[in-house]
Order: structure tokens, then C-alpha cells, then sequence
């Protein structure tokens, strides 16, 4: 049979495959049944090592043969051999030059992964060939990366659409299972991506990642250790990364409420599983704002912070960006800064509870430093954290403009009292582009929420700052916003 | 206004006129009449005024279709600002950035 594989002609070469197809069929006492390569195939698991990967060496030469249907037959007769002997060579095949080839090869890494069951075993597999040290070429000369993001891709159509939500979970342990195993392991990263996006489906998989990422996090020490190794920032990584492959629904799923947001601060009167570990946004807040954190541990800390419920993430960063501003606390307010930006990047205007106008507390803060001529008398300070600061407030000020412009009319327009700071003047700014233009371009010295007079020396560097808002507001505007962008400013400037 | 916060004015009206596309056409031919007057006005602004303003003329010019038809009654005039500037004009710098809106400008004529 092996012979006919190699036959001239390529109906004899397909029923050669098929008759192996059989053959394996009724070695599994499934004689009488219609030969349906696709069906899953018990019988492959109990070939002998020895067979299976003599099977395997004389079929894949197959998924280069001319004749489409003999490469479907022989994608479909590896998908029954064992992981363990078939997805390496399937792998490095993805890497071919002749894309017939790739196709078929992708195809039967699919079927392998279909058929063999449990799904946590076939992710197991994959995992072990592709995180093994790949050769620097493939078998015919293609390279080795290549190779590997296909089988990524091809791990994420399997997630898509041939697992069953009861076969999630003990997948999602398998998954933190290796990420653990190789914190440092960028390719995990990259495999945990391409499923997140299913596993992060609102109900049970997402629930269950997000217990697994608290389980990881409260196992942690609060803060990290001064003389820890360099690979603890991996470790410390690890749960945050798996966090942030979730879709954005994630952090509003209720089934995981209680490892979410179990905190006084956010209002939660239960405790939080773990022995009442802090939730993941009480860890996420206080992360990004450690200073003693590795700076990847906090710049990720931050961004997750910005996906969090809007009604717990907007207050808590408001409270954390003004203190830190009033204290003069710059790492820590750029933190803030960019946890704000990355909520405003992910939900715009939704950012702010309710959609209401930015506070004027915080516009007068983030303005505050735009104005900050104290680096002299601040011997911790340095012009470059204040320049640095100052980009963080610009960035934040435009992010704020872009999704003012962005909104719906009106939604913007009501004005409400936040609760704000103890002078009591908590209101809303409806409009937060137009005063930031009169600066950029002289019509006043300082926007209406700024109550002290600018210094002289001080005034062109945030005339330029305004301009900077403007023009970032303009990067990040959305289409929907670019027609009340262009009509509040190109007037304005040009008169 | 100061020419810093000119120059600064020009850069923010390129920005946004590249950003906005299409948006910008109803503007279009009020920008590219001062822009040109900018661009002439030799004795009054200073150069990095004049360069903001051929580059904020390069981004219309060079926009979107509905703005590049908004100026088709303008072009004339505009060429004729820029072909002078580029073959007169004391600043190196202005010369260069308008030699190559010339030339574009005259093949697409």
C-alpha cells in the first residue's frame, strides 16, 4: 500500500489512502463503518509508536502531491496519528515555499487537533513542538518563525469553533499550566493571544481565566523583593499578560465579579476568594503606582487598569491622578496618566462614568503641570521626569478632546456634579478643546479651569503645549470626529 | 501674535487638515488664499512662518479628492506664489519645500 503512494496516477495514489484510512479503522474494531477521515479516530491512539511514525514518514510526503483531493485525504489520515510524532514534521511544513504544501500542512495540524480529545491534551502537544527549540530552517528551506505563527493561526481557528464550553476550563488550566512552566516564553505569550479572544467569551471560560489570573496574582508577594532575579519580571508578568489577551467584555463579566472588584473602594461587600487576596483591580491599581514594581510590571498594570468597569476605573484613577499631582509625585502621576489614556484609547467618552464632561479637579491638575516651573526647588525632580509628565498630561488632555469630539451631540453637553475635591468645585467641562485652542493661539493666557495667573516665562512653552493637545487630538481623532474637529479649529486658527 | 505662535498656528492647521481629510474641503479655499498670502508676505513673517504655511499648503494640495476639488479654482494663483518663492526667496529652506510643490503642481497641470 505504501508503493501505491507513490503511483503515477492520482486516483491510485487517493485510493491507497483510503484503504489505509480503512485499515486503521477496523484495527480499531470499527470494521463496517464507512470510511470518514474526518471522523475522530480512536484507533490512531493505539497504534505502536514504531507504526504510527512509519505511517506518519510515508504519508506526509502526500500533502505535497498535485492532485487536491489526495492532499485533503492525507491532511485528514495524519489528523488520526499521534501528536507526538506528526506535529512536528506538520509544523515545520508550514514553513514550505510551495503554499499547496502549507495549506494541506495546516490542514492536517487542524484535523490533529480536532480529533484528539481531550482539547487540554491536543493544546498540550502543540505547545510542547512549538515552544522546542526550532531549527533555524525548515525542512526545505523556509524559516522557522514562519512557521510557527501559522501554527498559531491555526490554533486559533481550532479555539474558534471546535471547542465546547465544558472542555474550556481544564484548556485554560493547561494553558496557565505552561505559561508557568516558561513565564519567559514569548511564543506562549503569542499562543495564549491567539486564544484569548475565545476564552475571553462572556460566561464560563472567561470566569474561569480571570480566577486562574487571581489565583496567580494573590499567590504572588504584594510587592516585589529588592534583590530578586531579573526573571522574576517574567513571573511578576505572567498573570498580567494572560489578563491582558482577554477582550475588553472581560472586565465586565459578572460571573467574575467577585475576583474583580471585591473591594470597599469599588463598593463590594463580599470578600475575594484566596483567603480574601486583594481583587484584581485593588492589584492592578496598586501595581502601576509602586515604584519599587519593574517598569514593564507597571506600564502593563496601568493599561489593564484602564480596561477595568468605567464606574470603578475613572474614580479610582481621578482620586490617584489628582493626589499624586498635588504631592508632586510625577512617576506616579504618569501612571495614572496612562492607565487614563489607556481607558479612554479602549471605551472613549464611555470612559467616564455616566459619559459625563472630564471634572474640572482634574483639567486644573493636568494643566498644573503644564504650567510646573518648580523643578529647581524640587531636588527629586529633573526637566526631563517634568517633560516626560508634561507629554503624559498632553497625551491625556487630547485623548479627552478626541472623545468629546467623538461622542454623540448632546451627550456631552450635560453638566453634573462628580463629587469632587473640598473647594467644592466639581463641575464638568463640556468643552474641553476650544479653551486649549484660544491658549494655543493667544486669544487668552490661560483655559477658564486654570484659577492662577500663568508666569510670563512660562506662558509660550503652554501656548506650545496646547498646540501639542490639538495636534495629538487630531491623531487620535476617529472618523466620527473628524468634521466637528475640522470645524472647531481650522476657522478658529486661520482667523 | 508672536511668529513663534504662528509658525505654531500653521503646524496645528497642517496637522489637522492631514488628520481630517475630506472634512476639510469647506475650509479648504480660505486656508490655501492664507497660506499664500503667508507664503508672499517675505517682509512681514519670518521664515519658519512661511515654511509652516507651504507645508500646510503640500498637506491640502496633497489631500484628500474632495478637497484637492474644493482648490481647483485656486491652483492658479497658488502655483504662481510658489513657482516665485522658489526661485527667489532668500531662505534656503522655503526654496527647497517649494521646488518640489512646484514641480508637483506642474505636472499635474
Amino acid at each position: 500500500m505504501f508503493d501505491k503512494l507513490g503511483a503515477p496516477s492520482d486516483v491510485t495514489r487517493r485510493n491507497a489512502l483510503e484503504a489505509l484510512s480503512e485499515a486503521l479503522a477496523r484495527g480499531a474494531g470499527q470494521a463496517g463503518k464507512a470510511t470518514m477521515p474526518s471522523a475522530p479516530g480512536p484507533a490512531a491512539q493505539e497504534l505502536s509508536p514504531e507504526y504510527a511514525a512509519l505511517l506518519a514518514e510515508k504519508i506526509l510526503p502526500c500533502l505535497s502531491d498535485t492532485s487536491l483531493p489526495t492532499r485533503g485525504a492525507a491532511a485528514a489520515l495524519l489528523g488520526r496519528l499521534s501528536p507526538s510524532c506528526v506535529l512536528p514534521p506538520l509544523v515545520r511544513l508550514l514553513g514550505a515555499r510551495d503554499a499547496r504544501t502549507r495549506s494541506a500542512a495546516a490542514e492536517a495540524l487542524a484535523a490533529v487537533l480536532r480529533h484528539h480529545v481531550p482539547p487540554s491534551r491536543a493544546l498540550a502537544a502543540l505547545l510542547a513542538c512549538i515552544t522546542a527549540p526550532q531549527e533555524a530552517e525548515a525542512a526545505d528551506g523556509s524559516a522557522g518563525d514562519t512557521s510557527m505563527e501559522r501554527a498559531i493561526g491555526v490554533l486559533g481557528k481550532w479555539a474558534a469553533s471546535h471547542i465546547a464550553p465544558e472542555q474550556w476550563p481544564p484548556l485554560i488550566d493547561e494553558l496557565v499550566r505552561a505559561l508557568t512552566a516558561a513565564p519567559s516564553d514569548p511564543v506562549l505569550v503569542r499562543c495564549a493571544a491567539a486564544l484569548g479572544p475565545h476564552m475571553g467569551a462572556s460566561g464560563g471560560p472567561c470566569a474561569h481565566v480571570l480566577h486562574c489570573v487571581h489565583a496567580l496574582l494573590a499567590s504572588q508577594p504584594e510587592a516585589p523583593q529588592a534583590s530578586a532575579p531579573e526573571s522574576d519580571v517574567f513571573v511578576r508578568l505572567q498573570p498580567l499578560l494572560l489578563l491582558r489577551v482577554l477582550p475588553l467584555d472581560a472586565f465586565t463579566d459578572e460571573l467574575a465579579e467577585e475576583v474583580l472588584y471585591s473591594a470597599a473602594e469599588f463598593g463590594a461587600t463580599t470578600e475575594a476568594p484566596h483567603g480574601g487576596a486583594p481583587c484584581i483591580a485593588s492589584i492592578l491599581l496598586a501595581r502601576m503606582c509602586d515604584a519599587n514594581e519593574p517598569a514593564e510590571v507597571r506600564r502593563v498594570s496601568a493599561e489593564l487598569a484602564g480596561r477595568l468597569r468605567p464606574d470603578v476605573a475613572w474614580p479610582a484613577l481621578l482620586s490617584r491622578t489628582l493626589d499624586a499631582e498635588r504631592a508632586t509625585d510625577f512617576p506616579r502621576l504618569r501612571a495614572c496618566l496612562f492607565a487614563a489614556c489607556a481607558a479612554l484609547a479602549a471605551r472613549g467618552a464611555a470612559a467616564i462614568p455616566g459619559s459625563v464632561p472630564p471634572s474640572r479637579a482634574l483639567l486644573r491638575a493636568l494643566t498644573g503641570v503644564l504650567v510646573f516651573d518648580g523643578v529647581a526647588d524640587n531636588a527629586a525632580l529633573t526637566e526631563e521626569e517634568l517633560m516626560k509628565t508634561q507629554m503624559g498630561c498632553i497625551d491625556c488632555l487630547a485623548m479627552l478632546c478626541a472623545a468629546q469630539l467623538a461622542a454623540a451631540p448632546g451627550a456631552m453637553a450635560r453638566i453634573e456634579v462628580l463629587g469632587g475635591d473640598s473647594q467644592g468645585d466639581a463641575e464638568c467641562v463640556a468643552d474641553v478643546l476650544s479653551p486649549l485652542l484660544d491658549v494655543a493661539t493667544c486669544a487668552r493666557d490661560a483655559p477658564p479651569w486654570h484659577d492662577a495667573p500663568v508666569l510670563p516665562a512660562v506662558l509660550p512653552s503652554l501656548r506650545a503645549c496646547c498646540a501639542n493637545v490639538v495636534i495629538t487630538a487630531s491623531k487620535h481623532a476617529t472618523s466620527r470626529a473628524h468634521a466637528p474637529l475640522a470645524r472647531r479649529v481650522l476657522p478658529v486658527v486661520a482667523r | 501674535m508672536p511668529p513663534t505662535a504662528r509658525a505654531g498656528a500653521y503646524q496645528l492647521l497642517f496637522a489637522t487638515a492631514y488628520h481630517v481629510g475630506a472634512q476639510a474641503a469647506p475650509f479648504a479655499s480660505d486656508l490655501v488664499a492664507l497660506a499664500t498670502r503667508t507664503l508672499r508676505a517675505s517682509s512681514q513673517e519670518d521664515a519658519a512662518t512661511r515654511i509652516a504655511a507651504a507645508k500646510l499648503l503640500t498637506a491640502l494640495l496633497g489631500g484628500d479628492a474632495a478637497v484637492v476639488e474644493a482648490l481647483a479654482g485656486s491652483l492658479p494663483a497658488v502655483a504662481a506664489a510658489v513657482r516665485d518663492v522658489a526661485c527667489m526667496d532668500a531662505s534656503a529652506e522655503l526654496r527647497a519645500v517649494c521646488e518640489t510643490l512646484a514641480r508637483a503642481l506642474g505636472e499635474n497641470a
